[in-house]
């Protein structure tokens, strides 16, 4: 396993797709300081640190791309084959490519945070960072951590059904749109049917939750309730995502 | 003494209602070269498919006595392969791709190797996306042969090479095979699989028509002797006489067999003033004696 985590990483980087990111994502959260400097009134310093300078946005995206393409790009290079004739099992293949996105995603938000409290002593260094900010912060990564882990597992999951890459992307770009606005119009719904507070998407309201407690009157369930929830979709789409895969012909 | 490193038992493939292989039966011996021939759609591909576990199958392969599935590929930990066409990852160069699939100790030795072994040296900084046919399969066989396997399987590994990287390829084949590496290669370029393989399979329709030697199947094609007379069918009449085979009486085709002696042919020949103006030896060929015994197969 260790070695296909190796060369997932290794593919992950070499990506030219990686490399803009990366050094984009960074260009990005200088222009968001830039903002709040020069417009302080749209967004003041305090919001900008404790969205990490709006890095989510890109750093959702990016990892949307590269969950729905991850199978797709493979069987359009014609490399699955390659990957799979050897002493490895389909099973071993999905799972190195779920663990080295979850790897990457992890330490993006972790050097996307450290880069915010970098930006915020540099260019916000009046900001005090009294104990309410820090847990806010914390607890807004936290919150987009979670809401993208949610997203990743179900986009993976896409991914193994298509077999277009482009077409992957594109439903995976567009449903994170579809998912949000369906995901207002669910709380709505909710709470005139109190049984469709278990769909799948309600449970993309975890970290909501985990940082505003009166979220649950909204999702109409308590914090053990939608954190098992959310837990058991995501090992529901990551076992239908490995079974699909291992079905799929090469 | 020989060691079985392949044994197929019984292996049936059928996609829907087509069945593709029927009861497949061979083994193969390890350090020796397997032509596995037969026409386009014949079940080549599919039972190397079956061998590396990429496709679900009914019967049983075992690689060194470990049965391989679709679910169990740890036989295939020292086997390389290239099956079809190279898969490449566009955005890495050569290099870079043989990097990324080199396992174990001295991996960039490994990878440097296998560049100087296919004489990559020129083309292996380059992107692989800009590589020829030629140079994707070098690549392919690069890939296939990198982590010094025991067995390689390689589907019509001379695709798109040219005479030169052809003649590497093979010598490279046969040095490999030196140390003892055993290769199943499919090739439609039979003059190739004629000059490497120890053994040959062939293939139609699903089933296997022969599995021999290749000195076996040329053997159905022998070396004869073509001789031009003043009067064929004379000399024809003669040699048929004389307990000669003739082959061809307007050609005048003699196989050589194990008691056959030029001398006593042309002696018999001169004594009875027929004039030879031309005589040739021809070699058996892959070519023909595969149509034969598919010919054979068909009536």
């Amino acid at each position: 396993m260790r070695t296909l985590i190796r060369q997932e990483s290794y593919k992950l980087m070499k990506q030219r797709s990686t490399q803009i990111f990366l050094i984009g994502l960074f260009l990005f959260q200088l222009l968001v300081v830039f903002c709040s400097k020069k417009y302080p009134k749209f967004l003041s310093d305090k919001d900008a640190f404790l969205n990490n300078y709006m890095a989510i946005i890109l750093i959702t995206f990016f990892i949307i791309a590269i969950c729905s393409t991850v199978i797709t790009k493979e069987r359009q290079f014609g490399t699955l084959r390659s990957l799979l004739y050897r002493k490895f099992s389909y099973i071993q293949i999905i799972t190195s490519k779920i663990i080295t996105l979850l790897t990457f995603t992890i330490l993006l938000f972790v050097g996307n945070s450290l880069i915010s409290l970098v930006f915020k002593f540099v260019f916000a260094n009046k900001l005090e960072l009294t104990h309410k900010i820090w847990k806010a912060w914390l607890l807004t990564n936290l919150n987009n951590f979670l809401t993208l882990l949610f997203l990743m597992s179900l986009v993976v999951l896409l991914g193994t059904l298509l077999n277009s890459s482009n077409l992957a992307l594109m439903i995976g770009i567009i449903g994170y749109f579809v998912i949000n606005v369906f995901n207002q119009m669910l709380l709505a719904l909710i709470a005139k049917f109190d049984w469709l507070k278990w769909n799948p998407l309600n449970m993309m309201n975890l970290g909501e939750q985990i940082q505003s407690h009166g979220f649950h009157q909204m999702t109409q369930l308590s914090l053990t309730q939608i954190s098992i929830g959310y837990a058991i979709y995501i090992a529901i789409f990551i076992i239908l995502a490995i079974y699909s895969f291992c079905k799929k012909s090469v | 003494m020989n060691t079985t490193l392949l044994k197929i038992q019984n292996l049936n493939k059928a996609f829907g209602n087509k069945k593709v292989l029927n009861n497949i039966n061979f083994t193969v011996q390890q350090g020796h070269i397997i032509g596995l021939i037969g026409a386009n759609g014949a079940g080549k591909t599919t039972i190397m498919k079956a061998i590396l576990g990429i496709l679900p199958f009914d019967g049983k392969i075992t690689i060194n006595d470990k049965a391989v599935s679709i679910r169990q590929h740890q036989p295939l930990q020292s086997v390389g392969a290239l099956i079809e066409y190279p898969g490449l990852y566009p955005y890495l160069t050569g290099r870079e791709q043989l990097r990324l699939f080199s396992t174990g100790k001295d991996r960039e030795q490994k990878v440097n190797n296998i560049i100087s072994k296919l004489r990559m040296d020129h083309f292996a900084d380059q992107k692989t996306k800009g590589y020829s046919l030629g140079m994707k399969q070098k690549l392919g066989v690069g890939l296939a042969l990198l982590n010094n396997p025991q067995f390689v399987i390689l589907d019509e590994p001379m695709n798109g090479l040219d005479p030169k990287a052809t003649k590497d390829l093979r010598d490279l084949i046969v040095q490999e095979k030196q140390n003892g590496v055993t290769f199943l290669i499919s090739s439609h370029i039979l003059s190739e699989l004629q000059r490497i393989a120890d053994d040959v399979i062939v293939i139609n329709h699903g089933e296997i028509v022969t599995s021999t030697t290749m000195d076996n199947l040329l053997a159905a094609n022998k070396k004869f002797y073509l001789i031009e007379t003043d009067n064929n069918e004379m000399a024809s009449d003669l040699l048929l006489r004389n307990n000669y085979q003739v082959e061809n009486k307007t050609a005048l085709e003699i196989p050589i067999t194990d008691k056959f002696s030029i001398n006593d042919l042309l002696q018999l020949l001169l004594s009875n003033n027929i004039t030879i103006n031309d005589i040739k030896q021809q070699d058996g060929d892959l070519e023909e004696s595969l149509l034969k015994v598919l010919d054979s197969e068909g009536k």
